[in-house]
């Protein structure tokens, strides 16, 4: 040890220009040497400045710490120990040795020393400088961390690519993955434009623009979920050099703005309503009334631009005589919302109805009138406009020269005009709410009844009663009628149009008596007309008796024998001759008869075949060839013989006179009968010259003729008969030559 | 007798033809015209009639006016279509006047309306035979006359038409450019052709046949 019995000068000056404390141990733990530094250092911590000295064992001074409690001063000695054992080259540790005031830290090295005594160096150095900084850096480290673990947006470390390197639990949880790895490993089977760009070519701008410089770049850009859903997220990125990589790389942050997003185009949304808005809608401060929103429509109704209109108060905007209300409504409006008409002031002057309905809220903190208002002056108008109209409808209701009533579901009278009174000789008391059939003749009340159910039920009715007027007189009554439902479908009431035809039906009567008489007429001037060609039939039969007659007497005055033979021959032609005249007369006979129609069953086919012997020499003059095609069992219709041969001839002389322009060689009427749809059914065809189009409607019309010196009731009257027999006749021209007239009767049953 | 004149005596049998559809009719004017003494035939229709009648028989017709098929009106129209020249007597119906008056027009000798006296229907009768006969011997004389015609040269009937235009021989001869000589020879011929003594007789001959 005499190495150690004190270095040298020249190895203690060494041992002294270090900045560390220094020791020298020999190999059982005594202090061989220090340095100035170690000698400074105990000084100052003067509780181990003796210990520390030269000679000390400084083991010992280390279990003595030990029990002291101090920290690491176990383990130091121990590493202590170890080396001095040879067991290890060196050891060090760090270990904390804070003063009252201060924080400080120590580093221990442990060196053996290799030469033959053994015994080690021990450096302390003073790290606290370090140490604090790098306690500073950590808690920095930790700070910032925690920022980055918690913070409330995504952070993001990635490949210019598009490849992730790191991400923060927000980023994961943004985008709906489980953890960072997992979204990592995700992403980076593609990269960051396919697995989370709802529109991956975007990217591609993006990162071109970054490129451009290394400032922060700010985009609004859909993203896609791990679950496929797509938000709005704001991204703020930026290229930055990564020197430990040595590349490019980018950095940074994305904020999910779907919410933000939806809550602005709601607000867009509830923006363009209110512009679009037809209504006035103006925000209205409650303590003073202050117009503080207003819409475009306002802006339009009142004429004054937004500015305009947020520097009033919603005094100044109502008509002079509607402000001493303004306090109490806006009260109201507050309260519970109030909805009312008032008048507004337009900047120019005007006033204008306007309908408010207005509603108290809070907004911002401050007690806000929402008043949503339009102006109601078109629909003042409308209304008065209806009013009059409906005063009009009125008007002509009561004062209708043809009945109305309305009756309600069960048949009481609800409402009826003044027409309706009239008729009937009642007032309006003595018949509102009363049943309808009171006011009928007692024979139609029964029917009344049903029928009433029967028009419920189709909707619609027409017919004809006889009611009572209130002198006890009948009035006949022709009604019309149709039903209003109500909503559910039910009945609400009926309406009914009635006219008083007592009057009409006596002119009917009448009308059909003077028709009577016409036909009658008519038949006599046919008569007139069939008179001069039975005449020219009646030339044959007295011609022929007066030549035979001359003959006889001829024969009986001569002078010789007659031949008996011979005489008897002419006498019978004479007889013969007579007889037929006398069927020509009573054909004629039978014509002219009694007004009153009687009805019998007549067999049609029988009254044609008489019909055609009667117009025999008529179509042998004209070259006619009249066919009868009879069916055998259209037998018996029910009439009066002499109206259907009547009808039966008219139609027969009109194809032949229609016939009289045609070739001698074409000249054919073919009377036919048929059963169809169990009515009998006649057909006069002729091959004449037809009836044009136009006319063909007409023909049955009285006075229509087209023969210039006709009447032209003929057909009007055969029509009257047919249909007074129940049936129907009318006419048709052929396709090949001429007009078929038919007529249909019932057949008797 | 002249030569132009007619000679009405030899006229033989005639026969009244009787057309109407109504039988009883028919039979009662046959009776009537048999008792005139008189050949009667009775038919049905024209039809009939124009089948069974020869034009040379003489004698005259009673006709319907309306009948079917064949009217009267036509029958005489087809009877002028034929030349012949059977006087036509119509029986008709009171009033028919517009055909009554078409039937004259086309020749009918008279009309009669339905019914009629005995003595009418004689009369009529009696003016048609004896009108037929006169047509009858008009007819031959003109037959006559047409041939002996027929024999004058050209130059000759040249001639005869200038002389019955009442020009002198001299006069022929100027306008013709013959001489006066030449004329007189032709005229004695012609007068002697045509059977006639002078020219006046010949003017006369010439109307007789117009």
């Amino acid at each position: 040890m005499e190495f150690l019995a004190g270095p040298n000068e020249f190895v203690q000056s060494i041992l002294d220009s270090f900045s560390c404390h220094i020791v020298l141990l020999e190999r059982d733990g005594k202090i061989a040497a220090i340095n100035e530094q170690w000698r400074r250092l105990c000084e100052a911590n003067r509780t181990k400045a003796q210990s520390l000295a030269v000679g000390v064992n400084y083991l010992d001074a280390c279990r003595e710490a030990i029990t002291k409690g101090i920290d690491n001063a176990e383990a130091n000695l121990e590493g202590i120990e170890t080396v001095l054992a040879g067991r290890q080259e060196s050891f060090s540790s760090e270990y904390p040795c804070h003063s009252e005031n201060r924080l400080q830290w120590f580093s221990m090295t442990v060196t053996r020393l290799k030469n033959a005594q053994g015994g080690v160096v021990i450096r302390h150095e003073n790290i606290t400088p370090r140490k604090l900084a790098q306690q500073h850096l950590q808690a920095n480290e930790e700070l910032f961390y925690g920022i980055y673990y918690n913070a409330p947006f995504g952070i993001f470390h990635s490949t210019i690519e598009g490849k992730l390197i790191n991400v923060n639990p927000m980023y994961v949880r943004i985008f709906g993955y489980d953890s960072a790895a997992e979204i990592i490993e995700t992403v980076n089977r593609t990269n960051a434009a396919q697995a989370l760009y709802a529109e991956p070519d975007r990217r591609t701008d993006y990162v071109k623009e970054v490129l451009k410089d290394d400032a922060w770049h700010s985009v609004e850009n859909r993203y896609r979920r791990k679950n496929g859903e797509i938000c709005w997220g704001r991204m703020s990125f930026r290229v930055f050099y990564n020197s430990v990589t040595e590349r490019r790389e980018l950095e940074g942050f994305v904020e999910n703005i779907t919410e933000r997003k939806a809550a602005l185009e709601a607000l867009e949304r509830y923006q363009l309503l209110a512009h679009n808005s037809k209504d006035i809608i103006l925000f209205i401060r409650r303590r003073d009334g202050r117009i503080i929103e207003a819409n475009e429509a306002a802006c339009a109704a009142y004429g004054m631009s937004y500015n305009e209109l947020l520097s009033l108060t919603i005094h100044d905007i109502r008509a002079e005589p509607t402000r001493g209300i303004i306090a109490e409504q806006m009260e109201a409006a507050d309260k519970n919302g109030l909805m009312f008409e008032t008048r507004h002031l337009r900047k120019n002057g005007s006033e204008f109805h306007i309908e408010v309905n207005s509603k108290g809220m809070n907004i911002g903190g401050e007690r806000i009138l929402l008043s949503v208002a339009r102006d109601i002056t078109e629909r003042k108008l409308a209304r008065a406009a209806l009013e009059a109209s409906e005063a009009r409808y009125r008007e002509l209701y009561e004062q209708s020269p043809l009945g109305y009533q309305s009756l309600d579901v069960n048949g009481h009278i609800i409402i009826v005009n003044r027409a309706w009174l009239n008729m009937l000789g009642y007032s309006k008391t003595e018949v509102i709410g009363k049943w309808f059939g009171n006011f009928l003749a007692p024979e139609y009340v029964e029917s009344f009844r049903e029928r009433f159910e029967a028009f419920k039920k189709a909707g619609k009715v027409h017919s004809e009663f006889e009611m009572l007027h209130k002198d006890g007189s009948r009035r006949f009554v022709a009604f019309e009628g149709t039903i209003a439902l109500c909503e559910d479908g039910t009945l609400k009431q009926t309406h009914c149009v009635m006219q008083d035809i007592t009057a009409s039906r006596k002119a009917q009567r009448e009308a059909a008596e003077y028709q009577n008489a016409l036909a009658h007429a008519s038949r006599l001037s046919t008569v007139g007309e069939m008179a001069s060609s039975l005449a020219h039939e009646l030339n044959g039969p007295f011609c022929a008796i007066l030549t035979h007659a001359e003959g006889c007497l001829n024969m009986l005055k001569s002078a010789a024998q007659f031949d008996h033979g011979k005489m008897a021959s002419k006498v019978e032609t004479i007889v013969k001759q007579a007889e037929r005249a006398g069927m020509i007369i009573n054909r004629v006979k039978g014509f002219i008869r009694k007004e009153q129609p009687e009805l019998k069953d007549v067999e049609i086919n029988s009254v044609i075949r008489d019909v055609a012997v009667f117009v025999d020499t008529e179509a042998k003059r004209i070259k006619a060839k009249i066919g009868l095609d009879l069916h055998k069992n259209a037998t018996f219709v029910r009439g009066d013989k002499v109206q259907l041969e009547q009808v039966i001839l008219n139609l027969v002389k009109n194809g032949l006179e229609a016939m009289e322009e045609t070739a001698w060689t074409e000249r054919s009427l073919v009377i036919s009968t048929a059963i169809i749809d169990g009515k009998i059914e006649i057909a006069v065809c002729d091959s004449g010259k037809g009836i044009g189009e136009e006319d063909i409607a007409k023909v049955f019309e009285s006075f229509f003729t087209t023969k210039p010196y006709g009447l032209g009731i003929g057909l009007s009257i055969c029509r009257s008969i047919i249909e007074s027999h129940g049936g129907k006749i009318w006419a048709k021209k052929n396709t090949d030559q001429g007009m078929t007239f038919r007529f249909t009767l019932p057949a008797a049953v | 007798m002249e030569a132009w004149e007619i000679n009405e005596d030899k006229y033989e049998h005639p026969t009244v033809f009787i057309a109407d559809d109504d039988e009883a009719v028919r039979s009662g004017i046959a009776d009537l015209v048999a008792e005139m003494g008189l050949a009667v035939e009775t038919f049905g229709s024209g039809e009939e009639f124009l089948k069974a009648y020869d034009s040379t028989r003489p004698g005259c017709m009673i006709l319907d006016l309306q009948m079917p098929g064949m009217t009267g009106l036509e029958l005489q129209k087809q009877l002028a279509a034929s030349g012949t020249v059977l006087p036509v007597i119509i029986i008709t119906g009171h009033g028919y006047v517009a055909a009554s008056v078409q039937a004259m027009k086309l020749g009918a000798v008279d009309f009669i309306e339905k019914p009629f006296r005995q003595h009418v229907l004689c009369e009529a009768i009696t003016k048609a035979i004896s009108r037929d006969r006169y047509l009858r011997h008009k007819s031959v004389l003109k037959a006559n006359i047409r041939s002996k015609f027929d024999s004058l040269s050209l130059r000759e009937r040249e001639v005869m038409g200038l002389l019955i235009a009442g020009m002198t021989d001299k006069q022929i001869a100027a306008k013709l450019e013959v001489s006066h000589r030449a004329i007189a020879f032709h005229r004695l011929h012609i007068l002697e052709k045509m059977g006639v003594g002078s020219t006046v007789e010949l003017a006369k001959l010439m109307a007789a046949v117009d």
